[in-house]
């Protein structure tokens, strides 16, 4: 009885402290932490305070959808729709990186850090194309605002 | 004498380490907060919803194929602060060339290179007679352009409140057809900026 208090106890642990670590939202976009939640700060003391307050609130940035297409000119286009669960405005960053067919990431001047938003509880898209036709596969990478 | 000694070496021993460390910046992933004045990460966001959007117009396809000829004309600095306009320009330039849909030429504009002109005085020269005549450029080689790039990057300063500015820096480009004139592309990309009324935009 006492090591299955043990047990229980040490996977509750684990699962509060490793809570709000990465929502991956597919393997090609990576909505990280402070855009997916709420966050005060991101650290082991505050994160039970964190997800108390998403608890009332929601979490953050949800991605909904990715769309591709590739354009009548042959560059490859992503569309990613999101919603905001928050009630605030969520302002983060996102980065498009251009993959070929071998799975090698393009040099692109447009795979750069850009600024977005989304106004609380409202969808919205943000959109890239890769400035190379020899891109076949992308991956978004997110983070919030300092 | 020794106590000046003493004051001295006190003086040293608390000011030094109090010099901010220098530290190169991870400019892939530059997590700095950001500044009044444009700095590289907004001529990199400028120039990536700029590029996207040409490309996205379709305006670099040649109708029959091929490449088009473009060639860098005007970009104009209208701000307080001292830009050279290349840091947007070779950004752009190098991207519109990675779409593998243009070709920039040297032989005109505000990026021609001299030595395009040059190499042809000096065939025309007594000195010309020096050089193998095959290896000189003939007459009728170079290569007009098909298109221009042109551009002004404008700032705006406005008080926003009693302690806070507003800096307002726009990017425009617009892409020109030469032989009639037509202007197929046009995009204004805004980087907008709140800060200290006593921090400088310049």
């Amino acid at each position: 009885m006492k090591i299955r208090w043990y047990f229980l106890t040490t996977v509750l642990a684990v699962a509060v402290l490793t809570t709000g670590c990465n929502s991956n939202s597919g393997s090609k976009v990576k909505v990280r932490e402070g855009v997916a939640s709420d966050s005060i700060t991101s650290n082991i003391i505050t994160r039970p305070i964190e997800m108390a307050i998403e608890a009332v609130t929601g979490p953050g940035v949800e991605v909904t959808q990715v769309t591709k297409r590739r354009n009548p000119d042959g560059f490859l286009e992503v569309q990613v729709n999101c919603f905001n669960n928050s009630k605030r405005t969520k302002r983060f960053q996102y980065k498009f990186q251009w993959l070929d067919a071998d799975g090698f990431v393009l040099d692109s001047r447009a795979s750069v850090w850009l600024d977005s938003s989304i106004t609380g509880k409202w969808e919205d898209v943000f959109k890239g194309i890769s400035t190379q036709k020899e891109a076949v596969d992308f991956r978004i990478d997110t983070r919030k605002i300092k | 004498m020794k106590v000046a000694i003493i004051t001295l070496l006190t003086i040293a021993l608390f000011t030094a380490g109090c010099q901010t460390k220098t530290t190169t910046i991870d400019i892939t992933n530059d997590e700095g907060k950001a500044l009044m004045a444009l700095d590289y990460r907004d001529f990199d966001q400028a120039t990536a919803r700029l590029i996207q959007s040409l490309v996205q117009s379709g305006e670099l396809k040649k109708p029959g194929g091929g490449k088009f000829v473009v060639a860098t004309a005007d970009i104009i600095n209208d701000t307080m602060q001292r830009i050279d306009t290349r840091q947007l320009m070779a950004k752009v330039e190098e991207a519109m060339m990675s779409t593998g849909m243009v070709i920039m030429t040297s032989a005109v504009g505000q990026e021609s290179d001299k030595m395009v002109t040059d190499l042809r005085d000096l065939r025309d020269s007594k000195e010309g007679e020096e050089f193998k005549g095959d290896t000189l450029a003939s007459k009728g080689t170079l290569i007009a352009p098909d298109l221009s790039i042109s551009g002004k990057i404008l700032q705006r300063n406005l008080k926003y409140d009693k302690k806070t500015q507003q800096v307002e820096d726009y990017f425009q480009l617009k892409l020109t057809e030469l032989a009639t004139g037509l202007r197929p592309w046009q995009k204004e990309v805004l980087i907008g900026k709140r800060g200290s009324s006593k921090s400088v935009s310049w």
